[in-house]
């Protein structure tokens, strides 16, 4: 009987399930291919098994620096990702003048559109040894000796920090100011009779009812915590060797190593392997939420 | 031998025994008259349609034209009809991988040699062996026997060489007006060491402009790899044959004192102010740089014609010398192969289409030039420029890529070059010193996964240190020991194996 009553419900779910079926399920099946050595007479489906062959070259040498770099740079982009967002959120939304605040979000929000080979050149134009605007006049007028930007890996870390918030917080901060938007104002009201500060409506009210976009963020965020941002990591450091040991992630790593010789079987092991940790973290992290506070856990 | 110029061939007064001999093309009507009674072409059935792809410059305005003026003599002299597919090389790199894993229809397809291997592997290409003699009649006077067997993996025959230049050896650019400024001539540099003098007449004169210009891949101790060393395959060198491919013993040549000395050279210019100090990052393009007024020289891979080219690409008058003397690898050679891929209908017919193509002198000028007319007329024998009313912005097809297709010794030539620039080629090729391992390239899938962490340490340390940026001991011994972590002993070992079993069977 209920059934039948929401048969029609049921329809209107059926295109997009079919859709999911057809163009996310049954091409995962492809990542077989990850097993075999593929021909094009076998296909996907029927090439021969190779075991994990295709996975070797993924830890041949420094596989821990790369699992390392790939790890830790997106844990400080998740975390300073979140806190800078967030901050910039709550200064937005204070701001009083309606066409200021219109400015001052999409100031924010433009570098999130820029290319990232534009924010390359943007870099090089401040850290170019020979012209660049740090060296020539930040350092001198500091009375400091030029550095080599491009060949010293250890400011590096540093960098790309900068480089990526500057590019990417906008787009955290717009979502977080529409969560912000979305709490009652009588919460404030309520809060300025009883006497609260500014710093402990922040505390008691925006934070709580942003939780649910900040865990959602977070956990998408994680979800490709294996995944690494090419051009960033690429094309910001202008692809220079000596910064190697700060700037080689999973992406430029497979990268660099099938560019002489490629293979469908080798870039779907990488992938394959990206995927599986992200999908392993992704769980955890929600096993933690869960945890934590059930009603915020996604499954 | 008697030398025959362009012109002499194109009037016919050059007997056919010494074209052959000379390794130039056949004529195009002349040679296909005879061919179709050998090659038995059923005119009766439809017309097989073949997809041609190849390497153009741009995408041009109107390919419908050439494709109809192609069909034309293909339809009556073959009774196949063309599909021209022209690529840019970013179009090709981002889809042959697709075309070549589906079923598209593709006959004929440019390669690079270094990706033989994984094609054979992928059974992507079709073995040309056995149809060679029956129907690569035109492919053997052309190539040459020694030539095609740089298109062999084993017994595998992949594809033809095109008619590129067969030698590069490694030559400086410089600013002819600089060179007389600081008073110097061609004649007065004899090899990268007396460069010394010369830089710093230049450095002292032009105190603003950087002597000697860099980028990544284009450094001298890299380039001097191509000029000094066979490197058995298309990658990086990851054990090579050093003194012109004339031994037999495979080395790694980062440990060797030519390349140690040549990074030396280039720390000490370096130090000495002669180099840009973003060298090692830098990847703008060295002609860019000179145009824009910023270097004085670079150094690069030369051959008879670069300062024609590099004239018009810099827009200086340049003096172009020669630094390292000319040999033959394999690698140089099978850079860029023509195959025929395995979605091919019937690789017969598309084999009879690619001897064809190479023989045909309308073919490789229409692919090249466009439509006579239309796109160009003749202005002399051999000799083409636009036609009136038309130039370089209004023309419809125009792609001066040559290098990169079938047969550009077999294709008109442009105005302003040198009609006899294909002879120059061949004379080239013939004067060259032949590595001793010509006709052998490395079949890398045994090591593919040494070889996949070789290219990452290899982009990691080889621009910084052959860029001079950085000092050599310490770079060069980090380098090799990262070299021999990431595998190298076991490439050099398989490398060595290989060769010389293909030794004993020559």
């Amino acid at each position: 009987m209920q059934f039948r009553q929401y048969i029609p419900l049921y329809l209107m779910v059926l295109p997009g399930c079919i859709y999911f079926l057809i163009n996310n399920y049954i091409p995962m099946t492809g990542i077989i291919v990850a097993f075999k050595k593929y021909t094009k007479s076998g296909g996907i489906y029927f090439s021969d098994w190779c075991g994990l062959d295709n996975f070797q070259y993924l830890f041949k040498t420094d596989a821990w620096l790369i699992i390392r770099n790939t790890l830790g740079y997106n844990i400080v982009f998740i975390i300073l990702g979140l806190v800078v967002g967030v901050a910039l959120a709550i200064l937005i939304t204070d701001v009083w003048s309606p066409k200021a605040k219109k400015l001052y979000q999409s100031a924010i929000m433009l570098p999130f559109l820029i290319s990232m080979v534009i924010v390359s050149y943007i870099v090089f134009a401040f850290l170019s040894v020979e012209n660049g605007l740090i060296n020539n006049t930040l350092l001198a007028s500091l009375g400091l000796d030029p550095v080599s930007w491009y060949s010293e890996a250890k400011y590096w870390p540093f960098i790309l920090v900068i480089v990526h918030l500057w590019k990417n917080v906008g787009y955290g901060t717009l979502i977080y100011i529409a969560g912000i938007t979305g709490i009652d104002p009588t919460y404030y009201e309520a809060a300025k009779l009883d006497g609260a500060s500014r710093w402990q409506q922040i505390k008691s009210i925006t934070l709580p009812g942003l939780t649910p976009s900040l865990i959602t963020m977070t956990l998408l965020n994680i979800g490709r915590i294996f995944y690494s941002d090419f051009g960033l990591f690429y094309q910001v450091p202008q692809n220079s060797g000596m910064l190697y040991s700060t700037t080689q992630t999973i992406d430029t790593y497979v990268y660099r190593a099938l560019i002489s010789t490629g293979g469908i079987g080798r870039s779907a092991a990488a992938g394959f392997f990206q995927s599986i940790v992200g999908f392993v973290l992704v769980l955890t992290a929600n096993l933690i939420v869960r945890k934590v506070s059930p009603d915020n856990a996604m499954f | 031998m008697k030398r025959i110029s362009r012109r002499d061939f194109l009037k016919g007064s050059a007997s056919a025994a010494t074209m052959m001999a000379m390794g130039l093309a056949a004529g195009g009507s002349l040679a296909s008259a005879s061919d179709e009674n050998s090659l038995n072409i059923n005119f009766d059935e439809d017309p097989y349609q073949a997809t041609v792809m190849y390497w153009v410059a741009n995408d041009a305005r109107d390919v419908q034209h050439v494709e109809d003026a192609l069909n034309e003599l293909t339809e009556t002299e073959l009774n196949i009809h063309v599909n021209l597919q022209p690529v840019t090389a970013g179009t090709y790199a981002s889809q042959i991988q697709l075309i070549l894993a589906s079923d598209d229809a593709l006959d004929i397809f440019p390669f690079y040699g270094t990706n033989m291997a994984t094609y054979v592997e992928t059974e992507y290409i079709v073995d040309l062996s056995g149809m060679l003699e029956t129907y690569g009649q035109n492919l053997i006077d052309i190539i040459g026997y020694e030539d095609i067997s740089c298109g062999y993996l084993g017994d595998f025959l992949c594809g033809f060489p095109n008619m590129h230049e067969r030698t590069n050896p490694v030559g400086i650019i410089m600013r002819t007006d600089i060179l007389e400024e600081v008073g110097w001539s061609a004649d007065d540099i004899v090899s990268i060491e007396n460069l010394d003098d010369l830089f710093a007449a230049v450095h002292s004169a032009h105190p603003e402009l950087t002597v000697l210009g860099e980028r990544q891949g284009e450094m001298y101790p890299t380039q001097a790899m191509y000029a000094y060393c066979d490197q058995l395959t298309g990658a990086a060198g990851f054990g090579v044959l050093e003194n012109s491919g004339q031994t037999t013993t495979v080395t790694n040549y980062f440990e060797s004192e030519a390349f140690l000395d040549s990074c030396y050279k280039m720390r000490q210019w370096y130090l000495d102010g002669y180099i840009d100090a973003d060298a090692a990052t830098s990847t703008d393009a060295l002609e860019t740089q000179m145009k824009a007024g910023k270097i004085f020289s670079y150094i690069t891979l030369v051959k008879p014609d670069t300062k024609e080219e590099k004239d018009e690409q810099t827009g200086y008058d340049t003096t172009v010398v020669y630094l390292t003397d000319e040999i033959c690898t394999t690698v140089t050679t099978n850079g860029i192969l023509m195959g025929i891929s395995a979605n091919s209908k019937d690789p017969e017919k598309a084999m009879i289409l690619l001897d064809w193509i190479y023989s045909s002198y309308e073919a490789n000028t229409l692919l090249n030039w466009g439509v006579e007319g239309v796109d160009w007329e003749y202005v002399a024998d051999g000799v083409i420029n636009y036609p009136e009313g038309v130039d370089s912005d209004s023309v419809s097809y125009h792609q001066d890529f040559g290098f990169a297709q079938f047969n550009q010794y077999n294709c008109a030539v442009w105005e302003g070059k040198d009609p006899d620039v294909w002879d120059l080629y061949q004379e080239a090729r013939d004067a060259a010193t032949l590595s001793q391992a010509y006709g052998f390239f490395f079949d890398d899938t045994e090591v593919i996964n040494e070889y996949s962490a070789l290219s990452s340490v290899f982009s990691q340390y080889v621009y910084a240190l052959s860029s001079g940026t950085v000092d050599v001991d310490e770079t060069a011994a980090a380098f090799n020991e990262a070299m021999y972590a990431a595998g190298l002993q076991t490439v050099i070992d398989a490398k060595q194996a290989q060769l010389d079993a293909w030794l004993a069977e020559q």
